[in-house]
């Protein structure tokens, strides 16, 4: 005997047979919904690629180094308080601005090596480096929250100090690294339209690219200079002369295939 | 009766301590070129001229036609600075309007300024 049963079927119910039910049109298309969800939710992270990620990163910081800069000048009219009254209320308000200083200091410090994280996919020894450094920082954090006494924040300022200059010789040496891998990727996309475009390269282009690669090498080399133990020797602006003949040679090797590209077509 | 002394006449002055007037110039005739003549004569001269000069260059350049490479080796390119984009073959403009924005691409972090001597 055939009995008439309701089932739930496409969000409806209908007249079926009965007996043991077998997957409805409903439980179809809930399943197939839910792998195309999982099939889709990926793409959007993976399309991120490290522009869109810097972009974000970069806003980030900029609004951290605001939030900084403002804490910073609080603190100053706190110092200056203190300076002049001596008070307890004047002490306790200076330490309170201290402590949101350094807080939103390294807070600032985190986002902008994360921004310069993005664009070193190309040398994943430095991405390790500030990432330890962003972690390290993340630390300070919750260490500072606990300090209490102006003798607290004299003592984590003189360890951030020592700290702060191999923060800083990385924060630099990457910002090198950046502009290198940028030129490198550069330079691949030439060989690879001589290539296309039947062009000898190392007959044409090979003195200029040993200049692009010396150039490059010495710009790096900056960044292992010699550094006092209690204070920073900045090498960013002579590694950029370095950059700027690299870059030199760089734009005259893509002037040069061009006009040889324009030769070979004969127009 | 005293003899009268007379002075030839042919030379009516003979004196050796006066400079002698010398006429000989007056002898010598002048023959002045004509005038018709001188642009003739000019244009003799330019026409050698050019003809040493052109000698000198011809020689010269035989003996340069012996140092030239029979077929060029490099292929040298234009020394303009500036390239009408336009002329790149099509399948390569996509790539250097890629690489000309890739050359002036910057990532716009300016490193942080901190003050480190907060909280000593």
């Amino acid at each position: 005997m055939v009995k008439l049963v309701y089932t739930y079927a496409l969000g409806a119910y209908g007249e079926t047979r009965g007996g043991p039910s077998p997957l409805s049109g409903t439980f179809l298309l809930h399943y197939f919904m839910w792998f195309l969800l999982f099939l889709l939710l990926p793409t959007p992270v993976l399309a991120q690629d490290s522009n869109d990620l810097l972009d974000q990163y970069r806003t980030d910081y900029f609004y951290q180094r605001d939030i900084y800069q403002q804490n910073y000048q609080q603190y100053l009219n706190k110092k200056h308080s203190f300076d002049q009254y001596r008070t307890t209320t004047s002490l306790q308000d200076k330490i309170e601005a201290t402590k949101n200083t350094l807080l939103s200091q390294n807070i600032m410090l985190r986002s902008y090596m994360m921004a310069l994280r993005t664009t070193l996919n190309d040398t994943p020894t430095l991405q390790d480096s500030l990432l330890n450094y962003e972690n390290w920082l993340l630390s300070q954090n919750t260490t500072l929250s606990n300090l209490t006494t102006a003798a607290d924040f004299q003592i984590w300022a003189t360890d951030f100090q020592k700290t702060y200059i191999p923060i800083q010789i990385d924060i630099y040496k990457s910002l090198i690294q950046q502009q290198i891998n940028h030129r490198q990727k550069i330079l691949l996309k030439l060989k690879d339209i001589a290539s296309r475009g039947d062009v000898n390269w190392d007959k044409n282009f090979l003195k200029k690219e040993q200049d692009f690669i010396e150039a490059n090498t010495e710009a790096l080399s900056w960044s292992q200079s010699h550094q006092f133990e209690d204070r920073f020797s900045p090498f960013y602006e002579d590694a950029q002369k370095n950059l700027t003949d690299a870059d030199t040679a760089l734009k005259s090797i893509t002037l040069d295939l061009k006009s040889i590209l324009i030769k070979k077509s004969g127009r | 009766m005293d003899e009268k002394i007379y002075q030839n006449i042919d030379t009516p002055k003979i004196n050796p301590l006066e400079p002698i007037d010398n006429n000989l110039s007056q002898l010598v005739t002048i023959k002045k070129i004509p005038p018709k003549f001188i642009p003739l004569i000019a244009l003799g001269i330019i026409i050698f001229i050019l003809s040493v000069a052109a000698l000198v260059v011809t020689s010269q350049r035989k003996s340069d036609n012996h140092n030239l490479a029979p077929t060029p080796t490099v292929e040298i390119p234009t020394s303009s600075e500036t390239l009408n984009d336009s002329l790149i073959p099509t399948m390569f403009q996509a790539d250097f309007k890629d690489i000309d924005a890739s050359l002036n691409y910057s990532p716009n972090l300016p490193p942080p300024e901190i003050d480190i001597s907060v909280g000593l």
